[in-house]
């Protein structure tokens, strides 16, 4: 017993102390934090739902293209395909054991509605084969399930397939149903040579392997809207007469949207396409319309016969001057509208200027090629509206230079902001031109884009 | 180094490195936890807790000073907070002992019983006891995180210490034994 010092006593005590705390502990921790997270994606959903039609779009486009996007996986789906050759050599039906195989890789990765009008088309061309083959086809249902997880498994265990097997067996086992309808194609394909059966196989097998490869990948999809101005810097003009060509021209607001696909090559570079739906107006104004029993109002405008006005550049008498309503007699000032809509498909490319990951500062350039869509002319007065009908003069082919500003803000990890002012510079638009109006269109291209 | 990657790997919010910080620091932290705390359960929330700023905050370490420093401020905090807001005990009445040191046989006093003395404290003699005593804060930085005046401060850890004496030397070995 001696005296000490309170403090020195604990001190010295305490001093290397340390007591591991219980397992459960971590486990709490890691609970705690995966629920933060997840708390901060669901959010995101709620907010952007729209973003998930976007993704829907983008695997449907993506289903389609696999095939041109495959060039470096070929190597491995080869290996893929002998060693499915192999395991389906060993059977003693071969030409039957690779119609099953064909049949379910094709089933789980085909659009079926797509492949039952086939079906149809062909179903009347070849009833008697199908009527023959249809016995034996459907007894063995069972063996092919099972013979399609097998043969899922061997293109999984090939790649690094990030897709979730027991996912694809069931869609498999889903589609079962649809076996039946889709038999009669199938036999159709095994009429022809076995090496073709192998082929389809193949590719199909690429289809599969590409997937994963673009799930791990630097891939972002987008859904974009726009509003859109159609030669907004031309005050006067338009593309339907010469005789217009020194009427005011208004540019109305419009929108595009679609979605857009991007897919990084590196840090800075990246390309990017999609599908954006267009539309794109003006209007002339003081232009002179008279009723009349035959419209023929501009060569370039093909009116339907229920058109009842004229529409001139200048005032006129009407032909029915001798009617004692002043208001047909004379022709009334309006203002004529021209509407025409595309199918945009975008091929961009886009370079990031700065470092900032937060906000980013990009430029980008490409070109668009549009498919004509949309096609109206009216015209309206004080009183009413008429539909002219339709322009001549629009090429249902025709494309555009792109260059625009691209500012991105990022949102999450997965999710990004971004707003681009782009101006797109038609060529082709119009066979005829005499109004000398100047095609292009500026638009404010706004998305949410999702990265994979 | 190391340790530096580790911590921005946290601030990715790596799994992995989250995992390897906490089994670095957990054994230190919660021995932290358990002087500052009542109990061991209320030791484990108070780790938990912590753990999960620290977690949250490590984006702001900057490198700056000790890291162990840093995640041991935050545990402190954290086990502050908790008594912060179940709110102090408000002390009746200030007792000054002249006589700090006690009469003790050294070698027969444990550990745990030492720590269990600090757990017994009432809240804010515990707390002003150990962030004087044992992680040598001053007067002043006390009186700064519990918001209380120097003076308190003061008086606090003199009637920790009187609590402290009293229980050792009238205790002897039985309540020890007891526990």
């Amino acid at each position: 017993m001696k005296q000490k010092n309170i403090d020195r006593l604990f001190q010295e005590k305490l001093k290397d102390f340390e007591q591991e705390p219980s397992e459960a502990i971590w486990k709490n921790i890691e609970r705690q934090l995966d629920g933060r997270q997840k708390r901060r994606i669901f959010p995101f959903w709620y907010w952007f739902g729209g973003i998930t039609a976007a993704i829907a779009l983008f695997l449907l486009f993506q289903q389609k293209d696999t095939r041109t996007l495959s060039p470096l996986d070929k190597s491995l789906p080869n290996v893929t395909v002998v060693q499915n050759k192999k395991q389906l050599e060993t059977k003693n039906n071969k030409l039957f054991r690779e119609e099953q195989t064909t049949n379910n890789l094709d089933v789980s990765s085909k659009n079926i509605a797509h492949k039952k009008e086939e079906t149809i088309i062909l179903a009347t061309s070849t009833k008697k084969e199908i009527q023959s083959f249809k016995s034996t086809s459907q007894e063995p249902l069972l063996n092919k399930d099972t013979n399609s997880k097998q043969a899922i498994r061997t293109v999984k265990n090939k790649n690094v397939a990030q897709l979730d097997l027991n996912e694809s067996i069931k869609t498999t086992t889903a589609n079962k149903a649809t076996f039946k309808t889709n038999d009669s194609l199938n036999i159709v394909a095994t009429l022809k040579p076995k090496k073709q059966t192998i082929k389809f196989n193949e590719d199909k097998i690429i289809a599969e392997n590409d997937v994963p490869s673009i799930s791990t990948s630097n891939w972002t999809v987008s859904s974009i809207v726009a509003p859109v101005f159609f030669s907004p810097f031309e005050r006067k003009g338009s593309s339907i007469d010469k005789k217009l060509a020194n009427k005011a021209k208004n540019s109305i607001s419009n929108f595009s949207y679609g979605f857009r696909v991007n897919y990084a090559i590196n840090d800075r570079l990246s390309v990017q396409t999609g599908v954006h739906k267009l539309a794109l107006s003006y209007s002339n104004n003081d232009v002179y319309v008279s009723p009349s029993l035959e419209s023929k109002s501009f060569s370039t405008i093909a009116s339907p016969q229920s058109t009842n006005v004229n529409v001139t550049a200048n005032p006129t008498v009407s032909p029915l001057g001798s009617s004692n309503q002043q208001d047909l007699r004379t022709s009334v000032k309006g203002t004529l509208y021209q509407e025409f809509g595309y199918i945009e498909i975008p091929l961009e490319i886009k370079y990031k200027l700065n470092n900032n990951t937060k906000f980013g500062l990009n430029f980008f350039g490409g070109i668009s090629t549009l498919f004509l869509d949309a096609n109206k002319v009216s015209v309206s007065t004080v009183d009413y509206t008429t539909n002219l009908g339709k322009a001549t003069n629009l090429n249902t082919l025709n494309f555009s230079g792109n260059i625009g500003l691209d500012f991105d803000y990022k949102i999450s990890k997965a999710l990004y902001f971004n707003i681009a002012p782009t101006l797109k510079i038609q060529t082709n638009t119009f066979s005829t031109n005499e109004g000398g109006l100047k095609p292009y269109f500026i638009g404010v291209y706004s998305g949410l884009n999702f990265k994979f | 180094m190391k340790l530096k990657q580790l911590i921005k790997k946290c601030a990715q919010k790596d799994r992995k490195a989250q995992a390897q910080i906490y089994q670095l620091y957990a054994a230190k932290l919660f021995s932290l936890c358990l002087k500052y705390s009542k109990n061991k359960q209320e030791a484990e929330d108070n780790l938990q807790n912590g753990f999960m700023t620290i977690f949250k905050k490590i984006d702001q370490f900057k490198f700056k000073g000790s890291f162990e420093g840093w995640i041991k401020r935050i545990i402190v905090n954290t086990a502050l907070q908790t008594y912060r807001t179940k709110g102090m005990l408000s002390l009746v009445h200030e007792e000054y002992i002249e006589d700090e040191t006690v009469l003790v046989d050294e070698e027969a006093i444990s550990l745990d019983y030492l720590l269990a003395l600090i757990q017994e404290l009432p809240d804010r003699y515990r707390m002003v006891f150990n962030l004087y005593v044992l992680d040598g804060y001053s007067h002043k930085e006390i009186a700064k995180m519990l918001t209380i005046s120097e003076g308190t401060s003061k008086s606090n850890l003199s009637r920790a210490r009187s609590i402290l004496k009293r229980k050792i030397e009238a205790n002897d070995a039985h309540s020890f034994l007891a526990k």
